[in-house]
């Protein structure tokens, strides 16, 4: 091969070297040179903007301080009782009570730990991994406890055996005895030498749930609950074991087991408050739970090391005693509180004493490298190996690919394949070594920050904007919507950026680290990486994918369907809102169902192309036969799971995707074969059999209807819930009266849909009420605690300031009249906006003691970090509220730009360019994936739009690219964005040659065969 | 077409065709963007949260009608199915109907919905308040809540001061088992209110102890006290039989209501806290009848420091006495045996007994609609002074002014006129027509006469911040029984703005919001919220001689249907024919239905009448004689008397009868004409008035007319009416009389507001407002009756024999000639009087004209004296301000 095939091989036609003729440099007809130069430059612009705000939001930041440790030096037979002004926490409905934590010091030395706290609770971690709420009594031989007029009396207590006698006052004879053996995980529980009767025994479906949460999930680390004391219920229900004391109320104490101790502990009562307890041990007394005191630092390996106070966890030092007091140091590691320099100032002095000693740190701006240090902190183990792994492997396989394709043309010069085989590499490897900043800086002793971390992060991008803008790689609909995705990636980093700013505690931060670290660097990898591959490879991976007919194609395609069936019913039979254990499968579920979908659909559009590969469609009944279980799950979906929102977007994606692919070619079809017949043509048999039956559209039907069914079952879901409760089928149209009737049917199973629904149709819409509605008084809203989360982000909205808050756009040098005109430029929004009664163009205070105008709102930031769930379903809110409807239209056009752009694209690869059929028929396939792609972006969207305007019922469907979603942007976001930059990689090619292998077989066997 | 040229302009064109469509597709979406946050910020305006859903409703109604949920008449305490049921069927209880089949899933949904466990605490709320244990003190150190936040409010919110007291049951084992306080109970407000009447600064909340079972549980309940360093006040409800303090202890006389106990160098001196009820001799016996009580020690002594003290004792039954009478028992007689329980904040039981069975209806009370706390409005004196800071609080100048009875101390403060801002639909600021210049004027008057009379020359406190850990001298005086009231309203330009308006018992800051709403609940009228400008309650709100005015312009309204009644109002009827007419025969008494009414001091109805040159009023060229100027200015009963029989007497003659019915007196017609009564639930949803803002009272603006009934064979209604005539057993507001007396002034109606008319919302119109003084008579026709009423009124102040002639004389006399006015004596309960002085100034504070009232209640003085002294004062510094600009 020659040089010049080798270089367009390498970087398709864009330089074509004509040696005998002066040599010309034709500008790419592929992407369109200008347009790529000035969406460039668009890009760094907007790169700029990122790089500029991402300082200027840390350095406008109110500087705060927290507590950076307390320490405390008892003397002997000294008690000092903590709380929150010790501990530098506000006064929250989670954070630490007034008086919570007591440190007794006693005469001999040993120091214990008691929760004083009047309701809230206090968590002990051990350095030997165990750990246990504080109220917790130690059973020993001998002792004997009041709880209201039962009397227990310990008779035996050693590892595994505990036996107990329970006499309650006023009941003559000798009380009952109970004995708990316990060996292993199963303990044996006899009452008077008999085991407990059964009420209700345990179903099937219980056990299965019981034995597959336990391989996942661990309960209060290792404490297993043996009995539930009080009532008058002596049996077990569903393996939980209840014995009766009537003198208590129902479930008044539990008797739990951990490390082979037994231990009591307060139950759930639900009658009644729980009975006051005494502890008797020899002499001493123990009046109830909360006069419990855990030594500090025992023999053995069950020395306390950590605590959890309201919601923040403290590290416990003990140190050497020095003048009669031995120190101890709480250093609170992680939601540590924020505060004022001056109100922490105060604080501190009010609650210095000579034993209680608080340190606050020094004043820095919150998200600081001072205050956070190396980001990488906020990531656990697994996460950090998962993000190096990811990053690594990208980066790698895309270096490897290069040399291969430096390998593979061993005919042409060395020259080309250095240079292209190095270019390749330095561009990886630069990008990568941006991305993985924190750990390079990490390892060189050095700590990177934040705020350096983000910008090596945007030079990544930079690269990644270069690769995609400058080159023939890449068509323009393509380069639009990396433009639109660009523009969210910024809007989503400095939403989470200002987040973790103006939390009062450190966990949001968490979110804009774990986002940065997991989901934005991670994109320009994988844009850098996929605009380095070879065109033949990028062709060969879907051509592989949708046309191969190789067992290795089909082994590919296997990934999607195998991906849905185990992801989809992980959630469905474990999973809960959260997802299971942290992660969510429906996300990689969403975008696996696409592509199976696009399989499926490509088949029956083509199956003419398709007809006689047996491989083919046997893989084809498979991915069938995986959609069709799959759409039989999302029937049982509503009766399941109370969050239905997936199967909605998976529904909806699935209806919209064959409607676009599928519906289009059986019209063509049947009207082709009523042409046939009306024509009367010659042996219209034959004809038709050749044209073959519209199985594409009947597929489309099948699937439709199927769905059809499904959403009918959601639908009608708060229909279901009413039927089972009031025997009414449908909801009344009048509003007030449908309230009524989903109140009824709240009391269900199903409340939490209800519930949700129920908001929805609380909220009123119409902007005038009618006079009789006004007569009649009826409220809008009648739940408070169920709308609460919709209504704040409508109380917050309706504090958005018009202009551009808190965000800089670098206009320092224009006048003041000119900022004013931009932001008021009529007839936009802005000025739209600014008309609207109650419009305020500064940006909301940021406490409420900065309120100088009396006529200025009361709404602050700190009420705005407060809105529920702010950093997943209502980020909308926040970024508008945060920095003016600007930036809320800027966030509503990136997506607009990258939904068009993308589809933009998936038509561009819908244009047939006879390139050969396989090529054609993979191209269109990624169109379906892009389609669906789409279709699921913009349900995202729309859902979180809906749910921060108020419009739709809370789904906790994330705003992609924004919101603080790790999951779903590492399962959904990124392969979108790989397969989204692929196609866009296919769009632009024109002619191929053809190929063997896609990658990863195909770097294999080059690697192999004829490495370098 | 296949020239590259087209296809290059064929992909520009699709290009720019994709452009427009992006372009138009985010239009429209940020146009629909910007269309729903207009929606948001219009609806946040609007919405109303309740306290509890309409599902805690459901359910309680349903458990109830299936038989989970009953009253058991032996507690009463309510009881339900057991949760246990859900597992085993053969769980459930009996219930008085038998063991009825009930809904499982009901009961799964009241033992496992968050619905269902508000039922569940609101149970067991109730079944707590019967047998009651609690304690309080004050020993608050400084002012901030124990939490460190700053007391911003001037009423001691619950949860600012936790009770740090603890309690034990005293068992025979030595396993005493520790009590537990019940998470935000409160002792029933109304039962124990009378802890309320004792005024204490800072008390905590209350610790309520529980669960208690049986009436003879001995408990112990203690606490570490700051003893010494300075008075400590603590209010136990609690049958105490013994004090602990250390190692000693001493024993309480359960027959004495006050005794003193010394301990380790402590004096406690315990007082027993019962209501003041006739019926009892003594707190003691009270408490024997079981009727709810508690007491308060007040802990001196003379080191410094912290002492363990320990009061033991048996939990106190708190029935309220109706309740026991119908549930004590089958020995108790009912009567019409009908009550309503209300122990809890939703569930309510009305009870009856019907024979030997109780009849209990239990049922959830609605939820109390509440705005969502918004941005706070702001609000300001007609001066422009602020009222209310940037959250709705009221600013310290509210409660210097004395106002915090009608501002009300903060959004929270439900039915309060802060709290009611929030819901005015207007966007301009909203204006009180209150003049802080005059408000002080009047607050000051109030206080000085207040605090002369009641606190036995001790003036009263100085408004200021809030108090915290006063010396005893320091502490606000116990009020008394006082009660005091005067007004100031525009009656000209801005007719019905009240101009001043200061109250007796004053609002004393530092009281704990459950206090608060003891006395709203329990003893209104004792209530420093009470408001007693609009507010009428009781007897001592009669408004005596100050009524007869209605009665003599009702006499103008009779004149169409007894035309020769205006002979006898403009005096021209000779005063002996007059005496014949209205049927005093000896001119002495009037005898009706042998109840004999007779002048004030029994002078007879000639006796004393002055000359027109000496009255001023309208003379008739026949000397000496008697009409409703010269009866105003003499104050004469029999005069008021004779003119309602003869214009009503028809009416309420016949059969003698003791039902009430005043219907289709003229009297009557006349009372709803100049003050219209208007009920909350008729009230028209918009605008800005008075009585939307003020909820509570709302319904007391009355002016209208008692039952006495009387309980012979006698015609009451007779009797009724002619007491009527001259102000006894008719109740007014002081806000209603100033109203009337305005009326006169302006010649037509006015209805009392306290918020200026804002610009952008229509108000809706009071009834009556602005119309002529007489109805359906021509104005011109009417005046010369009420220029003889104006004349009269001159003539009480300015004429020798008027009733404020005396107290007045101090005025400069270009002062008092501005002065129009009438003094009233009631007798209310004990040979206690109300007094009142109401009436108006003309040309006075850049005004041109003012009315006013002052009301003294429990005095044994008459109006002229104590309001006409009081009022001279007033009006004097009031006339230094200046006249009409």
């Amino acid at each position: 091969m020659s040089e010049t095939t080798a270089l367009r091989q390498l970087f398709g036609r864009w330089l074509q070297f004509r040696p005998i003729r002066l040599p010309r440099i034709r500008l790419g007809s592929t992407g369109g040179a200008v347009t790529g130069l000035v969406l460039l430059a668009a890009c760094l612009a907007l790169l700029g903007f990122w790089w500029h705000n991402t300082s200027y939001l840390i350095d406008t930041a109110r500087p705060v301080v927290s507590l950076e440790r307390l320490d405390l030096a008892l003397a002997r037979g000294e008690t000092v009782a903590i709380g929150r002004r010790e501990l530098l926490q506000p006064q929250r409905f989670d954070s630490a009570e007034t008086r919570h934590v007591a440190f007794t010091r006693l005469p001999d030395g040993r120091v214990n730990i008691r929760n004083v706290a009047n309701s809230r609770r206090l968590w002990l971690d051990y350095a030997n991994g165990s750990g246990s709420f504080s109220s917790r009594w130690r059973f020993q031989p001998g002792d004997r406890i009041a709880a209201g007029a039962l009397a227990i009396t310990v008779d035996e207590a050693s590892p595994g055996n505990l036996q107990l006698t329970l006499t309650e006052a006023g009941k003559p004879g000798p009380g009952r005895k109970l004995t708990v053996q316990r060996a292993g995980p199963v303990s044996t529980l006899r009452l008077d030498g008999n085991a407990l009767p059964v009420c209700q025994p345990r179903s099937a479906a219980d056990r299965i749930r019981e034995v597959v949460t336990g391989m996942i999930a661990t309960d209060e680390r290792g404490e297993d609950r043996i009995v539930q004391i009080g009532g008058r219920l002596t049996c077990t229900v569903r393996e939980e074991a209840h014995v009766a004391a009537g003198a208590l109320p129902f479930k008044a104490l539990t008797i739990v087991a951990r490390g082979g101790g037994f231990f009591l502990a307060p139950g759930d009562a639900v009658d009644a408050p729980r009975p006051p307890v005494v502890f008797a041990r020899g002499n001493q007394r123990v009046t109830d739970f909360g006069d419990i005191a855990w030594e500090l630092d025992p023999e053995g390996p069950a020395r306390l090391s950590h605590l959890i106070i309201g919601r923040t966890r403290y590290a416990v030092e003990i140190g050497d005693e020095a003048g009669g007091r031995l120190p101890l140091r709480l250093t609170p590691l992680s939601k540590t509180h924020r505060f004022d320099p001056a109100e922490a100032e105060q604080l501190r002095e009010a609650s210095t004493t000579e034993s209680v000693r608080p340190v606050i740190t020094p004043p820095r701006q919150p998200m600081s490298g001072a205050e956070l240090g190396n980001p990488l902190s906020s990531l656990n183990g697994v996460e950090r190996i998962v993000r190096l792994l990811l990053t690594l492997g990208l980066a790698g396989f895309g270096i490897l690919s290069a040399m291969h394709q430096a390998s593979a043309f061993r005919r042409s010069a060395i020259l080309v394949r250095l240079v292209g085989a190095l270019g390749a590499t330095g561009f990886i490897a630069a990008t990568t070594m941006l991305v993985l900043a924190p750990e390079l800086s990490r390892l060189g002793g050095a700590s990177i920050s934040y705020e350096g971390a983000l910008h090596a992060t945007i030079l990544a991008y930079a690269i990644a904007c270069l690769l995609l803008m400058v080159g023939p790689r890449f068509t323009t609909p393509m380069r639009v919507a990396w433009l639109g995705l660009l523009g969210l990636c910024c809007l989503g980093s400095l939403t989470l950026l200002a987040l973790g700013i103006d939390a009062e505690k450190t966990d949001f931060t968490i979110h804009a680290e774990k986002n940065k670290l997991l989901f934005f660097d991670l994109i320009p990898v994988v844009a850098v990486v996929v605009a380095l591959q070879p065109q033949r490879a990028i062709a060969a991976l879907p051509r592989s994918f949708f046309m191969g007919v190789g067992f290795k194609d089909q082994l590919l395609r296997a990934i999607p369907a195998f991906l849905i069936l185990v992801a989809f019913v992980a959630w469905g039979v474990l999973g809960t809102e959260t997802g299971v254990a942290g992660f969510q499968p429906v996300e990689l579920g969403k975008i696996a169902l696409v592509l199976v979908l696009a399989h499926i659909f490509l088949g029956f559009s083509r199956i003419d192309f398709f007809y006689n590969q047996r491989h083919y469609i046997s893989w084809l009944g498979v991915s069938l036969a995986t959609v069709l279980v799959f759409i039989l799950f999302l029937t049982a979906i509503p009766f399941l799971k109370s969050d239905y929102s997936p199967a909605l977007i998976i529904i909806i994606t699935t209806v919209v995707l064959a409607f676009a692919f599928l519906l289009p070619s059986t019209l063509k079809r049947l009207f082709e074969i009523t042409r046939v017949f009306l024509r009367r043509a010659d042996a219209p048999q034959r004809k038709v059999r050749k044209l073959g039956w519209p199985r594409g559209g009947v597929l489309a039907l099948v699937l439709v209807i199927l769905l059809c069914i499904n959403a009918a079952l959601i639908y009608a879901f708060p229909g279901l819930v009413t039927y089972a409760i009031s025997g009414q089928w449908s909801l009344p149209k009048e509003r007030i009266a449908a309230i009524d009737t989903l109140e009824k049917a709240r009391g269900g199973a199903f409340r939490v849909p209800a519930e949700r629904l129920l908001t929805w149709y609380d909220l009123d819409h119409a902007k005038l009420r009618s006079a009789a509605a006004g007569e009649a008084r009826n409220p809008d809203v009648i739940h408070r605690d169920l709308g609460f989360q919709l209504l704040q982000s409508k109380v917050a909205l309706a504090e958005m300031p018009c202009t551009l808050a808190r965000l800089d756009l670098g206009l320092d040098k224009t006048p003041p009249e000119v900022r004013r005109a931009l932001d008021e430029l009529p007839p936009s929004p802005v000025s739209l906006c600014a008309m609207l009664p109650g419009a305020r163009a500064t940006p909301i205070a940021e406490r409420k003691s900065e309120i100088v105008d009396e006529t200025a709102s009361r709404f602050t930031v700190s009420d705005l970090v407060r809105v529920p769930v702010v950093q997943n379903d209502f980020i909308a809110t926040f970024l508008m509220v945060r920095f003016g409807l600007p930036a809320g239209l800027a966030l509503l056009a990136a997506q607009v730009v990258t939904a068009f752009g993308l589809l933009a694209l998936a038509v561009g690869l819908m244009r047939e360019r006879a390139m050969g059929s396989a090529q054609e028929g993979a191209n269109k396939g990624m169109a379906i994936v892009l389609v669906g792609i789409v279709t699921i972006f913009a349900l995202h969207w729309s859902i979180s739009w809906g749910n921060a305007l108020g419009l739709l019922p809370v789904m906790g469907q994330p705003m992609t690219f924004i919101a603080a979603a790790t999951s779903h942007h590492m399962l959904m976001a990124l392969p979108s964005i790989a397969i989204a930059l692929i196609a866009g990689r296919l769009a632009a090619i024109r002619q191929l040659s053809p190929t063997s292998d896609p990658p990863p077989w195909g770097l294999w066997r080059g690697l192999t065969r004829a490495g370098l | 077409m296949s020239h590259p040229l087209f296809r290059g302009l064929k992909r520009s064109l699709v290009a720019i065709a994709v452009g427009l469509v992006t372009i138009a597709g985010f239009l429209w979406l940020s146009g629909g963007l910007i269309g729903e946050l207009a929606a948001s910020r219009a609806w946040i305006k609007q919405p109303d949260f309740t306290e509890t859903s309409r599902s805690n409703e459901d359910l309680f109604t349903q458990a109830v009608s299936t038989g989970l949920i009953w009253l058991d008449p032996a507690g009463p305490t309510i009881r339900s199915q057991p949760c246990e049921a859900l597992y085993d069927a053969s769980l459930t209880v009996p219930t008085p109907q038998g063991t009825k089949e009930f809904s499982r899933t009901l009961l799964d949904r009241l033992c496992n919905l968050p619905a269902g466990q508000q039922i569940r605490s609101e149970m067991l709320a109730w079944n707590n308040s019967f047998l009651i244990a609690a304690a309080r003190d004050d020993r608050a150190p400084d002012r901030r809540c124990a939490d460190g936040t700053p007391l911003t409010l001037p009423v001691v919110p619950a949860g600012c001061r936790p009770s740090s007291w603890t309690a034990r049951v005293a068992q025979t084992t030595d396993l005493a088992a520790p009590l537990n306080v019940m998470p935000n109970a409160v002792p029933p407000p109304r039962d124990f209110s009378d802890f309320a009447t004792r005024r204490a600064n800072q008390l905590s909340d209350w610790a309520l102890f529980g669960p208690l079972r049986e009436r003879d549980d001995r408990l112990a309940l203690s606490s570490r006290l700051p003893a010494g360093s300075r008075r400590i006040t603590v209010d136990m409800i609690l049958e105490p039989s013994r004090i602990v303090v250390g190692n000693e202890r001493a024993n309480l006389d359960p027959k004495r209501d006050q005794q003193t106990v010394r301990l380790a160098g402590m004096s406690i001196a315990a007082e027993r806290i019962c209501s003041d009820s006739d019926d009892f001799a003594s707190c003691a016996e009270e408490a024997a009848q079981g009727l709810p009580h508690g007491w308060r020690f007040v802990i001196t002594g003379q080191r410094r420091r912290e002492t363990e003290i320990t009061v033991e004792g048996s939990p106190v039954r708190a029935v309220p006495p109706r309740a026991r009478e119908i549930l004590g028992g089958t020995t108790a007689q009912a009567e019409d045996g009908k009550v309503k329980l209300w122990r809890s904040s939703h569930i309510e039981a009305d009870c009856e007994r019907a024979k030997a069975k109780l009849v209990c209806e239990l049922g959830w009370r609605g939820a109390v609609t509440q705005r969502r706390s918004g941005a706070g409005r702001a609000l300001a004196f007609a001066d422009g002074t602020p009222a209310l800071d940037a959250n709705g609080v009221p600013l310290p100048i509210v409660d210097e002014l004395g106002l915090t009875a009608m501002i009300g101390y903060g959004a929270g403060d439900v039915g309060s006129l802060s709290a009611a801002l929030g819901r005015a639909r207007t966007r301009e600021n909203l204006v009180l027509t209150i003049e802080p210049r005059l408000q002080k004027l009047v607050q000051e008057a109030v206080y000085t006469q207040m605090g002369e009379r009641i606190a036995r020359g001790k003036r009263p406190r100085k408004p200021g911040p809030l108090p915290v850990n006063l010396a005893p001298e320091q502490e606000p005086p116990d009020q008394g029984d006082g009660r005091a009231v005067v007004l100031l309203m525009d009656a000209g330009d801005e007719p019905g703005a009240v101009l001043g308006m200061a109250s007796w018992p004053d609002f004393v800051p530092g009281m704990h919001s459950w206090d608060i709403q003891a006395l709203s609940t329990g003893r209104d009228s004792d209530s420093p919220l009470a408001g007693h400008g609009w507010r009428a309650g009781d007897v001592h709100t009669m408004p005596g001689s100050t009524f007869k005015l209605v009665t003599g312009l009702a006499g103008i309204l009779a004149l169409k249907e007894q035309p020769r009644l205006a002979d006898i109002i403009m005096g021209r009827t000779p005063p002996a024919q007059q005496a014949q007419i209205f049927g005093i025969p000896g001119g002495g008494t009037l005898n009706v239905d042998g109840v004999q009414i007779a002048n004030y001091g029994g002078a007879g109805f000639n006796v004393g009448i002055l000359a027109p040159s000496q009255t001023g009023c309208p003379d008739g060229g026949r000397g000496a004689q008697i009409g409703f100027c010269e009866a105003l200015i003499k104050s004469s009963n029999l005069w008021f008397a004779g003119v309602a029989l003869t214009m009503d007497g028809s009416k309420v003659g016949g059969r003698p009868s003791t039902a009430p019915a005043r219907t289709g007196t003229v009297l009557a017609r006349m009372t709803e004409h100049l003050y219209p009564i208007t009920q909350p639930g008729q009230l028209a949803q918009p605008g800005v008035d008075l009585t939307r803002g003020i909820v509570p009272g709302a319904q007391r603006l009355t002016g209208e007319a008692l039952d006495l009934a009387v309980e012979d064979k006698r015609n009451a209604r007779r009797i009724d009416l002619v007491t009527n005539s001259y102000g006894q057993g008719v109740r007014a507001t002081p806000i209603a009389m100033a109203s009337i007396y305005g009326s006169l002034g302006a010649r037509k109606v006015i209805r009392p507001r306290v918020l200026k008319p804002v610009g952008d919302v229509a108000e809706t119109p009071q009834p009556n407002e602005g119309e002529p003084v007489i109805p359906g008579m021509d104005p011109r026709q009417a005046e010369p009756f009420l220029d003889g009423a104006q004349r009269g009124l001159f003539g009480v102040v300015n004429s020798p024999g008027g009733t404020a002639a005396g107290v007045m004389a101090s005025l400069p006399p270009e002062i008092r000639r501005r002065i129009y006015g009438k003094t009233g004596t009631a007798d209310t309960t004990d040979g206690m009087n109300s007094a009142w002085f109401a009436g108006w100034m003309n040309d006075v504070a850049g005004r041109k004209r003012v009315a006013f009232t002052c009301l003294v209640s429990h005095t044994r003085e008459t109006g002229g004296r104590a309001c006409g002294r009081l009022m001279a004062g007033l009006l004097g510094k009031v006339a230094a301000l200046g006249d009409k600009k």
